[in-house]
């Protein structure tokens, strides 16, 4: 979205600050809205559709109903158990009611930012970023949608000393890729499912575009004048990714196409808590009653990925895993 | 911070010695046997129960009701076993009469002390414990003179004890002796009594009571360990009996020669001089004792490790004493030495409870500080307390400290810091609600009506200054009898300047410095209301401040969109200019209201912006405020923003807290509360405590209490307490570390309501 001449803007749904989980040092994570794919597992669902939207919190409602007279849709009523509730697919997400709301408990689910405003959030951060040798992280959804925005973020942020990451799920033509890589010191790509069918189910597509941008980037890092690394990252959901020919044909696929061309293969644990995420936003979420990993479970998926002959250091385990 | 693999660090040990006694330390605290109790609720907020003098006794007249005095934790040195001092009708005073006077008192002090058992416990190597404080046996009261001002302050949100809260340069005792100080009371009193200056030959009359008292019991504790050798068949624990025996005997008058006689001196000195007071800090251990170290180890009379076990022993012995490492020297170079690791490492070997801090400043050892950051990061105690060096040295010259003497500033307890040996600041145990006359304020605004932002604010200052004056009134009256009622003989000795001068500590012209420090409560509760009501009052005037005034006496009954309106106003702790600078104007003006009152010394009084425990309790007595609080929310604790109301992560919460200059007070400590699952997985936690530190300290912070403990736990610590898996649970409450399950309901409830920064 282009304002005015110098003025990019970005619709963001959530800020993450001195995060450790998203690149390395402590990061300023930016979640950039607007989704290509459709996972089926996805933590941050409000990240779907670019369009804002509007959430409520029962928590901080006080029932007093002014919301509903404001909202020019009609997209709310009363509620005995939570106050009010809304109707998202009448909602258009204009956020007039969130800005009305005494209790704050309507909140606009994704907010505009111009870099501007972007480059005075991540300055005050810079302190931590720079002893821990820490930076910015954008992701998303996919953050490429937004690619002019993205590219411009990551500039001034080169300007003003900050390392930056992008983190993608590859699902974008690659055009948008070539604005942001000068820009980008590391990139943390996703492989999800190695098989093309499978992809599809899970995810809305398959992986042909995924793995064929993966292939580019690798022979953009190649280039002795690019400055740019590269993690990758699997995530781990039971019944769906995290199955042993699933583990080792994405080992395979990285064998075989960048063996020493990526310094970190990182196995992310699922995280079961966006529950109330998916209840938000009225949507169904089949993984609402898987629990997190075992150490086990975690611990087999790394033998897994090991089982080819990468340095076993590069591949680590990430995010909770439960002790029973 | 690119790689994943842990550092290799040889992480030690207690050997099994040492693990046994750090198992019966943590018993001691588990069982209650540790724990220090304050009269009522109002103590904990105007630091001055109208009950007892100070603190609570334990047991005896002054004590108060089991089911409504208010535990603290284990905070005490005293080891209870039990039932009231066994000789309480016997006392000189009860006997002979009683008198406010330094003879009277050090009679008591003497036979207090020669009917104090010598405990000499097998196993270890370093001894001296006391049961019983003098307050549970002699009568410890101000006159009503003091005691009715002091409820005249309170009317008017203010108060304090003043009670041991100095640091005494141990420097003194160490050189000189037992025999030495005696020599130096005598000799003075020989000269005052020359003089016909009857009063300092009294005083120092007194003095030497009590230092023959002491002398006694050391010498007490070798004839036990004598007897105990004699008739003990195992010869490792008759070994180590011989060896007490020896090391104690040593000191009973001699200065101490060994760096174990040395610990063991200090052991003495603590134990005889808290028997009689709550809380000293006790300076820079490794400046104190590193010569003895060198010595030793330079005639092959000790090693590393056998250091560290013995200072590991004063640790556990005394309970977690105020020390301090780190800062710089007398020409400002890092003070750094051998001693100071050793220091850290004994604590790192015992873990749980201490009060350790280490003085950071730029040009520190930078393997030592990150140590020091590790023990935080692995022991999850919020130990050592991590301090701006520079910050304490500037705030002291820019009391007027002298260059000379400031350099040897220590941190000696919650968040207060101490020119070493040479000043009694009456430091953390007074306090001003900040909260009250603001709402003085409002209600004369309301009755003036008033409509003038300003000119609210003069009232508001005319109001601060009602309660500083009643504060100082009291103080005064306080210092008066301070020296008669209550004398620090002992810590007297100590110092620089009352021997010499033959006048006690607490009394006047006897230190150097005599500022009074006061601690502040509710300053961002106050300026988020004041924030609130200019917005809300003043400038839109959306409300009246009559009407403000009804609903909050009513605790915002029935008007919960009016709350929310003063509760969504923005907030302190966000980085937003507009509150900060208000608390920057709010925090000025207090310090200069104060800098404007004179003690009874010739001194002026100080602001501190942080305050113990007053925060949890206070609600009950400020009730509700215009900021959007609930009675029955605490209040902010310290300078740090309301709970919840920093949501813009902690660079923004470092930024706002130091906009302010923190050279401009006495202390302002700022708390982080950091969940587990912050750290990834094969990280260094260190490493992070080390970046908060250091970038929070490179932004003007003074102090920072760092707690990395997982929520979830305590929460079920709190409905499973007997459990054992949640006994050995230790905290860093506020300035002072606590067992979790030991401490007071609300204070467990608050501590889990404040921000953590996981979720960010």
């Amino acid at each position: 979205m282009i304002i005015g001449d110098n003025c990019l803007e970005s619709t963001i749904f959530d800020i993450h600050r001195l995060s450790t989980h998203d690149g390395p040092g402590m990061r300023t994570v930016l979640f950039l809205k607007g989704c290509t794919l459709r996972c089926r597992w996805c933590q941050n669902p409000e990240s779907f559709r670019i369009q804002q939207e509007v959430w409520h919190y029962p928590q901080n409602c006080i029932g007093c109903g002014h919301c509903i007279d404001i909202c020019p849709e009609g997209a709310l009523k009363r509620d005995v158990t939570n106050g009010i509730k809304i109707n998202q697919s009448v909602c258009t997400g204009c956020g007039l009611c969130a800005d009305q709301c005494p209790g704050k408990a309507l909140k606009k689910n994704g907010q505009n930012y111009t870099t501007t405003e972007i480059e005075q959030i991540l300055d005050k951060e810079k302190p931590f970023m720079i002893k821990s040798g820490g930076g910015v992280t954008i992701s998303g959804g996919e953050p490429l949608i937004q690619a002019d925005a993205v590219t411009e973020i990551f500039k001034k942020a080169i300007a003003n000393s900050i390392s930056t990451a992008l983190d993608t799920c590859g699902q974008i033509p690659w055009s948008s890729f070539e604005k942001v890589l000068p820009y980008t010191d590391l990139v943390l790509y996703d492989l999800k499912h190695i098989d093309p069918d499978k992809h599809k189910q899970l995810t809305g597509t398959d992986n042909h575009l995924i793995q064929e941008n993966l292939i580019k980037l690798v022979e953009y890092i190649q280039q002795p004048e690019n400055n740019t690394s590269l993690w990758i990252r699997t995530p781990l959901i039971p019944g769906a990714t995290l199955e042993k020919s699933n583990i080792k044909g994405i080992a395979r696929f990285l064998m075989n196409n960048l063996p020493d061309k990526f310094d970190r293969w990182e196995l992310c644990a699922f995280n079961p808590l966006p529950i109330e995420k998916y209840d938000r936003l009225g949507m169904d979420w089949e993984y609402r009653d898987i629990p997190l990993l075992t150490k086990e479970e975690g611990t087999q998926a790394l033998f897994w990925a090991q089982s080819l002959s990468f340095d076993p250091e590069k591949i680590i385990l990430t995010g909770l895993t439960s002790n029973d | 911070m690119q790689t994943v693999i842990i550092k290799e660090t040889t992480i030690l040990k207690a050997d099994k010695r040492i693990k046994r006694l750090i198992t019966r330390s943590h018993k001691l605290a588990t069982e209650h046997k540790r724990d220090l109790y304050v009269d009522n609720p109002e103590f904990l907020v105007y630091h001055w129960s109208g009950e007892a003098a100070a603190f609570s006794p334990n047991t005896g007249e002054l004590s108060a009701d089991k089911d409504t005095r208010i535990n603290l934790g284990d905070h005490n040195a005293r080891v209870d076993i039990g039932g009231k001092f066994p000789f309480i009708n016997e006392m000189p005073s009860k006997k002979n009469g009683f008198e406010y006077t330094p003879g009277n008192w050090s009679e008591d002090y003497a036979f207090f002390l020669d009917h104090s058992p010598a405990e000499v416990l097998h196993n270890e190597e370093i001894v001296g414990e006391f049961h019983w404080m003098l307050e549970e046996a002699r009568f410890f009261q101000y006159p009503e003179s003091q005691r009715e001002l002091g409820r005249k302050a309170r009317e008017l949100g203010a108060g304090g004890i003043s009670f041991t809260h100095t640091a005494p340069d141990l420097s003194i005792g160490l050189f000189l002796g037992w025999s030495g100080i005696l020599d130096k009371i005598r000799e003075r009193r020989r000269a005052f009594t020359e003089y016909g200056n009857k009063k300092s030959a009294e005083y120092l009359a007194a003095s030497e009571t009590v230092a023959l008292a002491i002398m006694r019991y050391i010498e007490k504790h070798a004839d036990k360990a004598d007897m105990l050798a004699e008739n003990e068949t195992d010869p490792e624990l008759k070994a180590n009996y011989e060896f007490v025996a020896a090391n104690t005997r040593a000191i009973i008058s001699a200065p101490p020669s060994t760096f174990a006689e040395a610990v063991q001196w200090i052991q003495f000195f603590t134990t005889v001089e808290r028997i009689n007071g709550h809380g000293n800090g006790y300076g820079r251990l490794d400046q104190l004792l590193y010569p003895f170290y060198k010595k030793d180890l330079e005639e092959g009379k000790i090693n590393r490790e056998k250091a560290r076990n013995l200072v590991a022993e004063l640790y556990l012995k005394y309970g977690g004493n105020y020390w301090a490492f780190g800062g710089k020297d007398r020409d400002q170079k890092d003070a750094t030495n051998e001693m100071s690791w050793i220091g850290i490492e004994a604590y790192d070997i015992t873990g749980g409870y201490n009060h350790l801090g280490l003085m950071w400043h730029p040009n520190i050892d930078k393997d030592f500080f990150n140590y020091g950051c590790d023990v935080v990061a692995r022991h999850n105690c919020g130990t050592p307390t991590l301090i701006n060096y520079d910050i304490l040295r500037n705030s002291q010259l820019k009391s007027g400290v002298d260059e000379e003497d400031a350099w040897n500033v220590a941190y000696s307890g919650c968040q207060w810091y101490c020119v070493v040996g040479k000043e009694y600041n009456d430091q953390d145990l007074n306090s001003l609600v900040l909260i009250q006359p603001m709402q003085r304020a409002m209600q004369i605004t309301a009755d003036r009506n008033i409509d003038d932002f300003e000119d609210f604010w003069q009232i508001y200052d005319h109001e601060v200054n009602r309660t500083a004056n009643i504060l100082r009134d009291f103080k005064n009256e306080t210092y008066l009898w301070q020296a008669k009622v209550w004398p620090e003989m002992v810590t007297s000795f100590c110092m620089h300047g009352p021997i010499e001068k033959g006048r006690d500590v607490t009394d006047m012209q006897a230190v150097k410095y005599n500022y009074t420090s006061v601690n502040i409560l509710g300053t961002p509760n106050v300026v988020d209301s004041i924030y609130a009501m200019k917005k809300l009052v003043f400038e839109q005037k959306k409300y009246s401040m009559k009407d403000l005034i009804k609903v909050l006496d009513s605790d915002w009954e029935d008007e919960e969109i009016m709350r929310r309106n003063f509760l969504n106003q923005p907030k302190y702790g966000n980085d937003i200019d507009e509150v900060d600078s208000l608390s920057i104007r709010v925090s000025e003006h207090i310090r200069e209201v104060l800098e404007n009152k004179r003690n009874i010394k010739g001194y002026w009084f100080r602001p501190s912006l942080f305050q113990y425990m007053g925060h949890t309790y206070a609600g009950q007595f400020v009730g509700a405020t215009p900021d959007g609080r609930k009675a029955k929310e605490p209040v902010a604790h310290g300078n740090n923003p309301m709970h919840g109301r920093n949501t813009e992560g902690m660079a923004s919460t470092m930024r706002s807290f130091c906009k302010l200059d923190y050279s401009n007070y006495q202390g302002g400590s700022f708390q982080v509360e950091l969940q587990p699952s912050f750290f990834p997985e094969g990280s260094r936690k260190g490493d992070f405590v080390e970046i908060f530190a250091e970038t929070f300290f490179e932004m003007g912070g003074v102090q920072i209490n760092l707690n990395t403990i997982d929520l979830k736990l305590l929460k079920e610590a709190m409905e499973h307490p007997e459990e054992e898996e949640f006994k050995n649970i230790v905290v860093k409450v506020t300035g002072y570390s606590a067992h979790f399950t030991v401490m007071d309901r609300k204070f467990q409830e608050e501590f889990l309501q404040r921000v953590n920064y996981s979720s960010l």
